[in-house]
């Protein structure tokens, strides 16, 4: 089974949130300057799930990744995970993309991929059987990409995932996390799921993968390499444009005071605790 | 007189008897010994021992630990009864041997020896001596029976063997007395005493007696020589040679491996095999005599966890001597289609094949074990057995969890009466578990991926490293000279980020900055020293850090470092020099004793009616790693008020681990008891008012076990630095 998983590189999470600050008038995150770049928590799960489908049932892993330069380094720790081969998308015009640009650029990647490939596999026609991503991203937590790059590439999607397994050829059988439980739903490869942390842990990569992947090429595709799907009525398809516009980022200022309320006795405290909890109208 | 004069049967002269029992005896402990030194040289070499480097500490090693009996004797009942046997063996030795020379050369006697009234009283009084010792052995082991002893036949063995020594040399020389008394048998005062009980024999059945006795006397101890290579016993022999190559490099260095090397040339990264270990890593299993000496004072074995020290020693003899002659074939095999890479070759190879070949031989000849033999297949096929499947070492023979329970405290080595050293064994096969077979616990994981991530055991922010000094008017270096200061405060990661640690990396600093020390810190610049992935077997990790740190320490031209961490000061002190990082580096308790002893800074009386009393918990890393047993307890000696009462039994270099070293500190402790809680008992039978320690892990494991025993608020923890820094601003406020 040839898999490709979109993997995304996101400022560390594990930072508490209080050391990033909010620029207003560029409209942006601004992350404390030491933050180093890592695996987006979920993407690295949607690995997992494909390199356990791969030592089950063979074939091939791609990490794909859309980001400036330092994405690489998330890419060779997919490589040092045990993927085959990473691509890395690259252009500025791609940069603060949205969800739908970047659901547009890695559905292109990936139609490419496919196109590597010979178009071979289970599913010829588009060489590649089953894309994994996560199911959203610890910066933005919109979970719109993965959905996005079915719609474009006319895949079945699944959201979010938390157990896959091949039932037989060309068919999985997946079970979707709902609010108290899960779905159990067979689905027809090729497809799109995007895979929650119930899969199971990521592996820590082994050292002598570490290395190795230290020296991989990974190529880089820039927005003229990405080619269009290929639909007849449009050769432009999907368009590498951006469709929303954030109007406003702020930090919502929150404001605490601390009074004490003391009394001679812990029962004249109480009941001055009380009076004072009427008076501000809690009680 | 141990002498027989008389033909065998009036046949055969009893010396050629006594020449072909040599002869077989010798030969069966020869062939046994060089089937060791094989296995033993199965491992690959090491740097760390060496047989010719610094003679004169090697031999003060081999006064004070082989013929003094030190470490033995740190123990009293087992160690007086060792000494005893030991010094009683090593007397009658010279007389045993004369005997020997007299029976194979007739006419062959030395009065010097035979007639010498010193040592003739010497040997009837440690024969004496050896006989009690024996009987407390029995009595330790039928009655007393401590956890640690292994009870099996072997122990039972030499007991015996050593037991009809004794008594067929008192026999033989009484019978020899009654039989016809010499002048200088009056020297032989015991047996002398004995001699009367055989005046009723004739003297016919007398010098039967006398003969039988000497014969039985003679041939025990060449038994007893052809056993040995199978015995733990063999200690006799490698007890000595192991004291002799002890390690004498730093206690708290970790050998060395080039892992980005290894790794391009296709090389093991850890020791996941006997032949990744090195032969001084096997002749410590081979030297281990079983006493249990580590176990006892082992952490996790006091908690009920599968870790044994002496276990994991056992278990690595047992696979080597099992499995080895396999691999030794196996090697064989390889070398002879190649002769230029023979096993370990060298210069003289020709010459040590040949009589490798000819040991091979004999031991082939006299070898008493024959491989078991089922009888004929069911199917009527006689074919050679198929050889045994070798389980691996790492992961099958010894439990992974077993090298995950060692928290590096090092009791173990230092309660080995034979200097074996368990540490490095556990982190090479930790390595292995990681860097091969990346094989470890999430908790594991989480720390690599936090390191990595951010150079700190808990992914605080790189570039909050220093906040902790915000407004104390404390430079970082860079915005200071090197020159402008007397030395570089290594803060750490607990010291930089741990809230409770915190106030210890303040009270510190204040105390400095009161007795005038000019010093800086690296803020953003400091990385964890690597000390935790080193020590969880991820030795590439902690190479990339110690790198990073090595390379700001050199570019700023530090010299001198103090370091209230006591696992950071064992790392900067022992472990970056290998890696290009020479410092002057000390302990804060070290600074802090000095500057109260120059009077730098004054403490006052305690404020607390009454005064307190607290007892001191000595950090593995600083005391058995580096024996600053003194520094930190003169800074609370200098406490106007404050009674300093010792943990009993377990202080100083017996203390017991507080469980957090060896990166334990990093994961739950989920088999067997909690070591902190045993510590904070232990803690407890001082009765204090409070635990004076001088590391971070140390505070934060004992502080959690005061928290789970409820006794948070009626016995702190406290660094001494806190406690000297509350002692200073008492004296300022006044």
């Amino acid at each position: 089974m040839n898999v490709v998983v979109c993997i995304k590189q996101v400022p560390d999470p594990e930072i508490p949130p209080a050391q990033f600050k909010v620029d207003e008038v560029a409209r942006a995150v601004v992350p404390p300057p030491s933050v180093a770049p890592v695996m987006n928590g979920y993407d690295a799960h949607a690995l997992e799930a494909a390199l356990r489908l791969k030592e089950r049932h063979g074939g091939t892993v791609t990490a794909l990744s859309l980001g400036p330069p330092s994405a690489r380094e998330v890419l060779k720790r997919a490589l040092a995970m045990g993927a085959d081969r990473a691509c890395h998308v690259d252009d500025p015009v791609l940069y603060d993309a949205d969800s739908w640009l970047a659901a547009a650029a890695l559905a292109r990647a990936i139609y490419r991929i496919g196109g590597e490939s010979g178009r071979s596999g289970q599913n010829g026609q588009y060489g590649y059987d089953l894309i994994l991503c996560g199911r959203q991203a610890s910066d933005t937590d919109a979970g719109q990409v993965g959905l996005g790059i079915a719609a474009f590439l006319s895949l079945p999607a699944l959201s979010p995932v938390q157990q896959v397994e091949v039932i037989e050829n060309g068919r999985l059988r997946v079970e979707r996390l709902t609010e108290e439980g899960y779905q159990v739903i067979d689905v027809r490869l090729p497809a799109l799921l995007a895979v929650s942390s119930e899969i199971g842990e990521p592996r820590y990569p082994p050292l002598r993968g570490i290395m190795a992947a230290s020296r991989a090429q990974i190529p880089m595709w820039t927005a003229a390499d990405l080619p269009p799907l290929g639909r007849k009525d449009d050769g432009d398809w999907p368009p590498l444009a951006r469709k929303l516009r954030l109007q406003r980022l702020y930090q919502e200022r929150r404001e605490a005071a601390c009074e004490h309320v003391q009394g001679e006795s812990p029962a004249d405290a109480g009941r001055a605790l009380a009076d004072r909890l009427r008076q501000v109208g809690v009680i | 007189m141990l002498v027989t004069r008389d033909p065998l049967f009036g046949v055969v002269p009893p010396s050629l008897v006594l020449l072909g029992a040599v002869l077989v005896a010798g030969g069966l402990f020869a062939a046994g010994m060089w089937r060791l030194y094989r296995l033993m040289r199965l491992g690959k070499s090491t740097s760390t021992t060496s047989i010719a480097g610094r003679p004169v500490k090697r031999a003060k090693g081999m006064l004070f630990d082989v013929l003094l009996q030190r470490r033995l004797l740190a123990e009293p009942y087992g160690g007086v009864m060792h000494a005893l046997i030991f010094w009683g063996f090593a007397v009658v030795t010279v007389m045993t041997a004369h005997t020997f020379l007299a029976g194979l050369f007739p006419g062959f006697d030395l009065p010097a020896i035979s007639r010498n009234p010193i040592l003739l009283a010497s040997v009837e009084t440690f024969m004496a001596l050896v006989l009690l010792a024996l009987s407390m052995a029995l009595l330790r082991r039928l009655v007393l029976r401590p956890q640690r002893l292994t009870y099996n036949a072997d122990a039972y063995t030499v007991l015996a063997l050593i037991a009809v020594l004794m008594a067929t040399a008192f026999l033989t020389t009484s019978t020899s007395i009654a039989y016809d008394v010499q002048p200088w048998d009056r020297w032989a005062y015991l047996s002398q005493a004995l001699a009367p009980a055989w005046v009723g024999l004739e003297p016919g059945h007398l010098l039967l007696l006398h003969r039988v006795s000497w014969w039985t006397h003679v041939l025990t101890v060449l038994a007893f020589l052809a056993y040995l290579p199978r015995s733990k016993h063999l200690h006799v022999v490698t007890a000595p040679l192991n004291v002799w190559l002890r390690n004498l490099g730093p206690r708290g260095r970790l050998p060395y491996r080039d892992v980005e090397a290894a790794l391009e040339a296709g090389q093991p990264l850890g020791a996941g095999e006997v032949t990744e270990l090195t032969w001084k890593d096997l002749l410590d299993s081979l030297t281990c005599t079983e006493c249990g000496r580590c176990e006892a004072a082992c952490p996790a074995s006091s908690t009920g966890k599968p870790l044994s020290p002496k276990r994991l020693m056992t278990d690595l003899r047992q696979y080597l001597v099992r499995h080895g002659p396999a691999l030794l074939r196996d090697a064989e095999t390889w070398s002879r289609g190649d002769t230029d890479r023979t096993l370990g070759g060298r210069r003289g190879e020709a010459f040590a094949a040949r009589v490798m070949g000819f040991a091979l031989t004999v031991w082939r000849m006299l070898r008493p074990y024959r491989p078991l033999r089922k009888g004929p297949a069911p199917n009527g096929n006689t074919g050679t057995a198929s050889p045994p499947v070798r389980p691996a070492l790492v992961g099958e023979t010894i439990a992974e969890e077993v090298l995950w329970d060692c928290t590096t405290c090092r009791a173990c080595v230092d309660a080995c009466p034979v200097l074996i050293d368990h540490v490095p064994k556990i982190v090479d096969m930790r390595r292995h578990l990681v860097m091969e077979q990346t094989r470890f616990g999430p908790e594991a994981q989480r720390l690599f991926d936090n390191l990595e991530a951010s150079g700190n055991p808990w992914r605080f922010p790189r570039a909050t490293r220093g906040d902790w000094a915000a407004g104390l008017g404390i430079p970082i270096l860079g915005e200071v000279s090197v020159d402008d200061v007397d030395l570089v405060y290594w803060v750490g990661c607990a010291g930089a980020y741990d809230e409770r640690y915190q106030k210890v990396t303040r009270a510190f600093a204040r105390l400095l900055q009161h007795a005038g020390v000019r010093f800086a810190i690296l803020g953003p610049r400091e990385t964890c020293t690597g000390d935790a992935a080193r020590r969880a077997g991820h030795e590439y990790l902690f190479q990339t850090l110690a790198r990073q740190n090595v390379d700001v320490l050199n570019a700023c031209g530090v010299k001198k470092i103090v370091a209230t961490c006591a696992h950071c000061f064992n790392t900067l002190q022992d472990e970056y020099p290998e890696l290009g990082g020479q410092y002057e580096v000390i302990h804060h308790s070290e600074l802090l004793a000095q500057l109260v002893r120059e009077g730098r800074l004054r403490p006052a009386q305690d404020q607390q009616p009454g005064g307190r009393t607290f007892t001191y918990h000595d950090p593995c890393y600083i005391g058995r790693y580096h024996d600053l047993y003194e520094p930190p307890r003169d800074v609370l000696r200098a406490l106007p008020g404050l009674k300093l009462r010792e943990i009993p039994q377990h202080n100083r270099a017996r203390a017991t681990c507080c469980g957090a070293g060896g990166a334990r500190a990093f994961m739950e402790e989920t088999r067997g008891t909690r070591i902190n809680h045993l510590r904070l008992e232990q803690a407890e039978g001082a009765q204090p008012d409070g635990i004076a320690t001088s590391c971070p892990y140390c505070i934060m494991m004992l502080e959690d076990a005061a928290r789970a025993k409820g006794r948070y608020d009626t016995l702190p923890v406290r660094d001494i630095a806190e406690l000297l820094d509350e002692w200073v601003e008492a004296a300022e406020s006044r």
